[in-house]
């Protein structure tokens, strides 16, 4: 089945990093001495896909959809409970840990909240260098010069290098970050929604930043979101997970078939009153079930607006109704 | 239709160890019986400040606030003690906050949350009152209330929490309802369930809303007439349809541009560059005039006035006078 979502691109790029039947479970445990396993959460439950070179693939989903721990287990930051993450050939969740650290240099992770992800107690020459010491990339006396450059080329002036995280607002606080990222000059970057804790007139200056960086230095970003409005803005092919399954995969503009899809996209407000009044509606009923017990069949179809008995028996499959693009969704899977 | 709220040329300070923080700067308006005003801004504008003072919120000092008028059904809200704006909060006036989770407490069940204004505010019997938050649990869309009741808020999802902020800031039948980013911290998804909720909620009972946001679309959805505030000023007011299709201050347009339109990912975003400004000095100048692109003709030693376009459209820019 992997084969099929790789091929049509195939011949033009080339692929970077490979995801095959991804598995995560979190254990739930019972009782406060004598622990016992009474379930697990199953926050990432078989996810394949491929991410290709110099793209953005945007990763969207309400919380709790495993997204997060998607990226994570990309990065063996958590361990997968099964899978593979194929990176330069070789399977990241074998190879030992010491290979892993000198892997981890490739990928690099921007978080969320950019105040909490940098040490307070650390001024931002230490804070943008620590990957430079750590996998020795730079000489100790050219460190400084270096991290200046790397300053300037997020649009920070080099002044900033003997501050605090305090001292910054947050968007340069995630510039920083970027920074950081680009230190250990990374081929793959997780960018775990690094725009949603900021104003609007700033998330388009580092979106615009991302972008700019993206083209100089080729790099590939995974970029994560719940917002869609921005991610179909940012991201070249787009993933939508909903309770650790993906539900549909394909170029950001094509990405609009599975009724989970249609939903996302109609809860994005409009900036125009006139149009926000006409526009037609799906609200979904109530929250994401929960991943301990995710509901049989189709996992969508508690909230689904156009369920069918069926669905809460057959497991859809990905089809691919397009050149690239893949629906699980039964009503494709005519 | 009469006024609710009438508030005029409000100041509030704050006194830090570096100086005084200008959080707002002489700003006046205006609300409406059942009318929805929505007040957006970046963070450090003013626009959470601004309802704080209003309500009393703001523990003094730190803060000192004054005004010339803040006028709430008749009765000026400046001549009040802090009891009897105590009366007022929670029973005509009830207010929404951003995180739903935080605003509980954690080891009280909801329904004793739920019932604590009324309380404060009524002389309701225990039987009745129970039977009013179950009513009211239902009207917000949790099934099973009377389990629901005696749960704690951490057995809540996050949507469901901020339905319980909107239960319990409805119990009382407010006149006004502020809602301090009340969706920010959801899921798009939830956000269109919260949003549709309140808007059918106002049809209901009858209130005015102020609608507190930084995303000019969320408001789009919602408010009949919007207050762009900008360094603790109001730069732009406009009915709603007015404001979107002839956004006058720049700054405006500067955040309506940097939405993203559409799925045409070849264009750029444009950003307003810079930052917003910190307010350590009450601002002699237009507050927006660092990172304004059309500042160059303005008259730089004192700020703009807020002048009408038209009836329902009011701007602050040297550009526009």
């Amino acid at each position: 089945m992997l084969d099929e979502y790789v091929r049509p691109r195939m011949e033009q790029q080339k692929i970077i990093l490979e995801v095959k039947n991804l598995v995560k479970h979190y254990a739930v445990n019972k009782g406060f001495i004598f622990q016992r396993k009474s379930g697990a959460v199953h926050a990432v439950d078989g996810v394949s896909f491929s991410v290709f070179k110099g793209e953005t693939l945007g990763l969207v989903g309400e919380s709790g959809c495993g997204k997060t721990t998607l990226g994570r287990c990309i990065l063996q930051l958590d361990e997968p409970t099964g899978g593979e993450v194929v990176y330069k050939g070789k399977d990241l969740v074998k190879i030992p840990s010491e290979e892993m650290r000198r892997i981890r240099r490739d990928f690099q992770i921007i978080f969320q909240d950019p105040y909490a992800s940098l040490n307070p107690r650390m001024k931002v020459l230490d804070i943008v260098a620590e990957p430079l010491i750590v996998h020795k990339l730079v000489l100790k006396n050219e460190i400084e010069p270096f991290v200046s450059r790397l300053l300037e080329t997020v649009g920070l002036s080099s002044s900033f290098i003997h501050r605090y995280p305090h001292e910054l607002s947050g968007g340069q606080q995630q510039r920083v970050g970027i920074a950081r990222a680009l230190s250990s000059q990374p081929s793959i970057i997780i960018c775990d929604e690094p725009i949603s804790a900021l104003d609007v007139s700033v998330q388009a200056q580092v979106v615009n930043l991302l972008k700019d960086l993206q083209e100089e230095f080729n790099l590939t970003y995974i970029f994560i979101a719940h917002d869609l409005s921005m991610i179909r803005y940012i991201a070249d092919r787009m993933i939508v997970m909903y309770l650790g399954t993906i539900v549909e995969i394909g170029e950001s503009i094509e990405v609009k078939n599975h009724p989970y899809t249609q939903a996302l996209l109609s809860a994005v407000p409009h900036p125009n009153p006139k149009k926000e009044r006409e526009r037609e509606r799906i609200l979904l009923e109530g929250d994401v079930p929960t991943p301990i017990n995710p509901p049989s069949g189709c996992r969508f179809h508690t909230r689904c607006p156009k369920v069918t008995p069926e669905c809460s028996e057959k497991i859809p499959e990905m089809k691919e109704i397009a050149q690239g693009h893949f629906v699980s969704c039964l009503l494709y899977n005519k | 239709m009469s006024l609710l709220l009438e508030i005029e040329n409000l100041e509030t300070r704050f006194k830090i160890n570096d100086g005084i923080v200008h959080a707002v700067n002489g700003i006046s308006f205006n609300l409406e019986r059942r009318e929805t005003v929505g007040i957006v801004g970046e963070s450090g504008c003013g626009k959470s400040v601004t309802m704080m003072s209003i309500l009393g919120l703001l523990p003094q000092p730190p803060a000192s606030i004054s005004a010339d008028k803040i006028i709430f059904d008749g009765e000026d809200l400046t001549k009040y003690k802090a009891e009897e704006l105590r009366n007022i909060r929670g029973d005509r006036v009830s207010m929404i906050f951003q995180d739903p989770m935080t605003s509980f407490n954690p080891v009280l069940s909801v329904g004793k949350q739920l019932m604590e204004p009324l309380e404060m505010h009524t002389t309701m019997g225990k039987k009745e009152s129970v039977e009013l938050a179950e009513e009211m649990l239902a009207i917000v869309g949790i099934p099973d209330p009377k389990r629901r009741l005696m749960e704690y808020p951490h057995q809540f999802s996050g949507g469901m929490r901020q339905r319980l902020m909107i239960a319990m800031a409805l119990i009382c039948d407010p006149e006004l309802l502020i809602a301090d980013e009340a969706t920010t911290a959801l899921d798009v998804t939830i956000q269109a369930q919260i949003i549709d909720l309140v808007n059918r909620l106002k049809q209901k009972i009858k209130m005015s809303v102020i609608w507190i946001s930084h995303d000019l679309a969320v408001v789009a959805g919602i408010a009949d007439r919007v207050i762009i505030m900008y360094g603790g000023t109001i730069v732009e007011e406009a009915q709603v349809d007015m404001l979107y299709e002839n956004p006058c201050h720049p700054y405006t347009i500067g955040l309506l541009n940097s939405l993203p339109k559409g799925v045409d990912n070849e264009k750029r975003l444009q950003p307003i560059s810079g930052m917003p400004p910190i307010l350590m000095e009450k601002p002699d100048f237009c507050p927006f005039k660092e990172r304004c692109e059309q500042a160059g003709t303005c008259d730089h030693d004192k700020p703009p006035k807020l002048i009408n376009i038209n009836d329902q459209h009011r701007v602050a820019c040297w550009m526009n006078m």
